[in-house]
């Protein structure tokens, strides 16, 4: 169990038990003021610690009982009987909700209704008349509570704030989102965001929605509900406690192009200008003063405004009226009065789709000293040229001529080959950054299935690219959310097979060659081929046949296969209509491939295979036809020329012995679907390749050149051809495909159709 | 159809949305700003936005001239900032 | 003058002042691994005490506390004759209404949230207050 939980269950108890023998003196000795106080202050605890957890009927409840106790502190309300009973009710059932969700993770089903009444109650002590309070409001979902910044103007009347995801293919049935929310009266502000971000590799599909529109409205509940009765299950409505507000800054008045200034920091500066506004102390005048020029400084400078900042650090100097007014006016002027410097500058940092993060960077200075150096060598080199240039001028003769440029060639050459590395280093990011994220998310997923999890991490450290460290969040959790969903049994399971009630979710990342593999295991029941076989044909994925003679391994990698879900039913967490193809497709997307490991019993690896880097490749060009295709010379173990009569014939395939080992032969045109031209020459050229830990030969026509070369992932056009991973220019201009011996291989074993 | 641009048009030539742009119009604005990622979006003359289109704007972030013909859109909606 | 706040390059430092030690330990699970040092002080002469030894970024103040409350700590903190008054401060409550907001304004505080918050809410508004890089 996490710490957090595990510490607030002990803590409960220990706060019931001694606040209930307080309860029980009072009764005794109803004025007893200090026993009124511990009371007051074991609700007081017990309330902010529920409030970390999402249970808001038991927040609601310990708030009533934290209000009447408070007035009974300041003796506004007699401590009588009514009051004891009640207290001792809500602990007896804070007892019991502390008891469900040790065991089960959540609430009985009956808090709601109990919690409600006894809230009641309380109530009716204070106040007998049918008064409701805003905070009396179930606990806001988080979206909402975003909502977070006080509307002047507005304050007192009761807002509405309403969420709606559309549906992915609401545009083919016709919905016209917007359309809805324009009909909602009382608007006060809309936000139209992306559903689930957005990643710069993915596909652009128009019709595919991926929006979640957030409004506010002042209109009465019931007429904003009439507008959303016909997509109800998209919509959440809550009543916004009055006090809060939108985060939405009002954008009807903005120019396009100009940036505006972030929710939070917006939220920041016009609570500096209340809070200038509400000072009655003189003594502590000029420290609230300097706290909020402060704040307001960090909250501008932390998005790249220095020069509003600076505007802000002036006007200190000038005293309160002159910070407000300053303030205010980089509040009012979010869009034209930031100088074109400072436009830009808040530019990148504000840019609410990660720009920020893509054009900032975090570097190890000794990286950048290694680039200056090279930097540095580079320019001697050049000097060099001209060296020779004056040689030539002078007669030198030509060979001696020809002699020094091509040293001085490759001798820039290694320059600028270590120098784009060395530049590619600076964008190595360590794992952990995405790491650290899956605590959370374990914790969470965890606690939504009522399953104890261990996660365990190793490796962290491991670096990789950027681009590569902040895309594969998204695939890898999904993979562990499958895991702790799928893959761990249930604590009862757990124990009656030996195994530890809490399960084992580990994430490791290490370095593999050229490229990194994070993998997710859990100990939990592993994948049964038995099972895929029949789903597969269920599916009708594939024909009975194939199915039988395909070896477990091969069978188990059909979990990734599209409209493949291992799910009995579609869980809560993982299922969604997303299965382990998407993962698949985004590693491919990344240039990296994902695979899977399940024993029976004793749990599922799945792996990553990612690249470290975007880096240069050492890319191996051969013919196969009267084509050209590169191979990452990662991958090639060996090249070696083999008589053709060493090449058999056996079954499934032809094979060579190599070194003691037999190794299967594939053919590249066949591979690629060309082949059928007759073999010539009486050699075979054959590029020794290690292909998910296995030795295979590919038989090429040619060795044309070997290159280092920048790979770009597949573009749309060839993606879908298999076994490609990306393309490359030749010095010619040509397009080189670059392929995945991996890639090309499984579309070759792979049945018809896949 | 309401997205328009010159056939032979130099990059960085606005693509205009005009009148109403229903939700076919998601696709063909998509092409042609992913064809030109130079190209700003003059939105000014569109009196009417579908979704669809307006998704294309926020996940492409195109450069947008002017404020939107659309009165909805712009009074509600934040212009997607460039990117 | 005091130190207005440049954009600190060093890791930011919270003081968080709460009683609840589990709302505490809260806090800290979210602001390390938000990047923050993180102390802890369990009322407001703790957290004066505190603030008095070490520089702080931000205080994340609770208001109802035994023996000094949020308002009482932040009002000592604000009227005293030296850089630490100008500590940007953070207070949490449970109450949402407007008196109470208003409560933690005249005290001095520079921001307020309401619980339950969420771990993104309280990063985001911290590291604006801290004057910390995202």
């Amino acid at each position: 169990m996490n710490d957090l939980l595990e510490q607030f269950l002990d803590e409960t108890r220990e706060l019931v038990q001694s606040a209930t023998e307080d309860l029980l003196a009072l009764e005794a000795a109803p004025g007893d003021a200090e026993a009124v106080n511990r009371v007051f202050r074991a609700f007081h605890t017990l309330k902010g610690s529920v409030g970390l957890f999402d249970f808001p009927p038991w927040f609601s409840l310990l708030h009533a009982a934290e209000d009447c106790l408070s007035a009974a502190r300041a003796a506004t309300l007699a401590v009588d009987s009514a009051l004891v009973d009640l207290a001792l009710e809500t602990l007896d059932a804070t007892g019991r909700w502390a008891d469900a969700v040790e065991i089960g993770g959540a609430l009985p089903e009956t808090a709601d209704a109990e919690g409600s009444a006894l809230a009641g109650r309380y109530r009716s002590l204070l106040s007998p008349g049918p008064e409701t309070r805003a905070t009396d409001a179930p606990a806001l979902p988080v979206w909402a509570s975003r909502l977070s910044e006080p509307l002047s103007g507005i304050e007192g009347r009761p807002l509405i704030a309403v969420r709606y995801q559309p549906r992915g293919d609401c545009f083919f049935s016709g919905d016209d989102p917007l359309g809805l929310v324009r009909k909602v009266p009382g608007l006060l502000a809309v936000t139209v965001e992306p559903a689930v971000p957005w990643s710069p590799d993915d596909e652009f599909d128009a019709f595919a929605c991926n929006l979640a529109i957030t409004l506010v409205s002042e209109a009465p509940r019931a007429e904003i509900e009439t507008v959303f009765r016909l997509v109800g299950d998209q919509v959440t409505v809550v009543d916004l406690p009055t006090a809060i507000y939108p985060r939405i800054v009002p954008s009807g008045t903005m120019s396009a192009g100009a940036p505006a200034l972030e929710p939070v920091v917006a939220a920041i500066l016009a609570e500096q200008v209340r809070v200038l506004a509400a000072s009655d102390e003189a003594d502590t005048d000029a420290g609230r003063l300097e706290a909020c020029a402060r704040s307001a400084m960090n909250a501008l400078r932390s998005t790249g405004r220095s020069s509003a900042a600076e505007r802000c650090g002036q006007a200190l100097g000038s005293g309160p009226d002159a910070l407000r007014a300053a303030i205010e006016a980089i509040l009012s002027n979010r869009t034209d009065a930031a100088t074109p410097t400072d436009g830009e500058e808040a530019y990148g940092a504000s840019d609410p789709l990660g720009g920020d993060a893509a054009r900032t960077l975090r570097v190890d200075s000794a990286r950048v000293d290694v680039l200056v150096a090279l930097v540095g060598e580079l320019v001697v080199a050049r000097n060099g040229l001209g060296h020779l240039a004056a040689q030539a001028e002078a007669g030198e003769d030509a060979g001696t001529l020809a002699r020094a440029i091509r040293e001085a060639d490759a001798n820039i050459g290694r320059l600028s080959t270590t120098l784009h590395r060395s530049a590619i280093s600076l964008r190595l990011t360590p794992l952990s950054s995405v790491f650290r994220r899956f605590g959370r998310q374990v914790r969470d997923a965890a606690r939504g299935l009522g399953k104890d999890v261990v996660l365990v991490v190793e490796g962290e450290a491991t670096e990789a690219d950027k681009g590569i460290v902040e895309n594969m969040f998204e695939p890898l959790l999904h993979v562990v959310r499958n895991a702790i969903d799928h893959g761990l049994e249930d604590a009862a399971n757990r124990r009656q097979v030996g195994k530890p009630e809490a399960g084992r979710i580990r994430l490791k990342a290490e370095q593999d060659g050229d490229g990194i593999v994070v993998s997710v295991s859990d100990d939990g029941r592993g994948i049964d081929p038995a099972f895929i076989r029949r789903r597969a044909v269920e599916r009708g994925l594939l024909q009975p046949e194939p199915v039988a003679t395909m070896d477990d391994a091969a069978v188990t990698d059909l979990i990734f296969a599209p409209g493949f879900s291992t799910a009995e039913s579609v869980g809560a967490l993982s299922g969604r209509g997303v299965g382990m193809d998407a993962v698949r497709a985004a590693a491919a997307r990344m240039g990296g491939r994902v695979s899977v490991e399940s024993r029976v019993g004793l749990g599922t690896t799945i792996r990553l295979h990612l690249p470290r880097t975007i880096a240069l490749a050492r890319i191996m060009v051969v013919g196969a036809g009267t084509e050209s295709y590169g191979i990452a010379m990662d991958a090639v173990v060996e090249v070696v020329r083999r008589p053709r009569t060493c090449v058999h014939a056996v079954a499934g395939g032809n094979a060579t012995v190599l070194r003691g080992r037999t190794v299967p032969v594939f053919r590249l045109v066949e591979l690629l679907g060309r082949g059928d031209r007759p073999l010539d020459g009486d050699d075979a050229l054959l590029l020794v390749v290690r292909v998910n830990g296995e030795t295979i030969a590919v038989e090429v026509d040619r060795f044309e050149a070997r290159i280092d070369a920048v790979v770009r992932p597949p573009a749309s056009l060839v993606g879908s051809v298999a076994g490609v991973g990306g393309t490359t220019m030749l010095g010619d201009g040509r397009v080189l495909l670059v392929l995945d011996p991996a890639g090309i291989l499984a579309d070759a074993s792979a049945p018809a159709g896949g | 159809m309401a997205v328009v641009r010159r056939t032979d048009a130099e990059p960085g030539t606005p693509v205009r949305l005009e009148g109403v742009c229903p939700v076919e119009d998601a696709e063909t604005l998509a092409s042609l700003i992913l064809e030109d990622p130079s190209a700003p979006v003059d939105w000014t003359a569109c009196t009417r936005m579908h979704t669809a289109v307006y998704q294309v704007l926020l996940r492409l972030r195109p450069t947008i001239l002017g404020t939107c013909g659309d009165p909805f859109v712009g009074r509600w909606l934040t212009p997607p900032s460039p990117g | 003058m005091s130190d207005t706040g440049s954009l600190r390059l060093e890791t930011p430092r919270v003081l968080v002042v709460d009683d609840g030690a589990l709302v505490r330990m809260y806090y800290r699970g979210i602001f390390e691994r938000a990047g923050f040092a993180v102390d802890e002080a369990l009322n407001g002469i703790e957290g004066l005490e505190r603030v008095l030894r070490a520089t702080y970024d931000l205080l994340v103040v609770d208001v109802n506390m035994p023996k000094m409350d949020g308002y009482s700590f932040l009002r000592a903190l604000r009227g005293r004759e030296s850089p630490i008054r100008s500590i940007p401060a953070l207070m949490t409550s449970t109450e949402a209404a407007e008196g109470d907001r208003e409560a933690a304004r005249v005290a001095g505080a520079n921001f307020y949230l309401v619980k339950p918050l969420s771990e993104d809410v309280l990063v985001a508004h911290a590291r604006a207050l801290a004057g910390s890089r995202p």
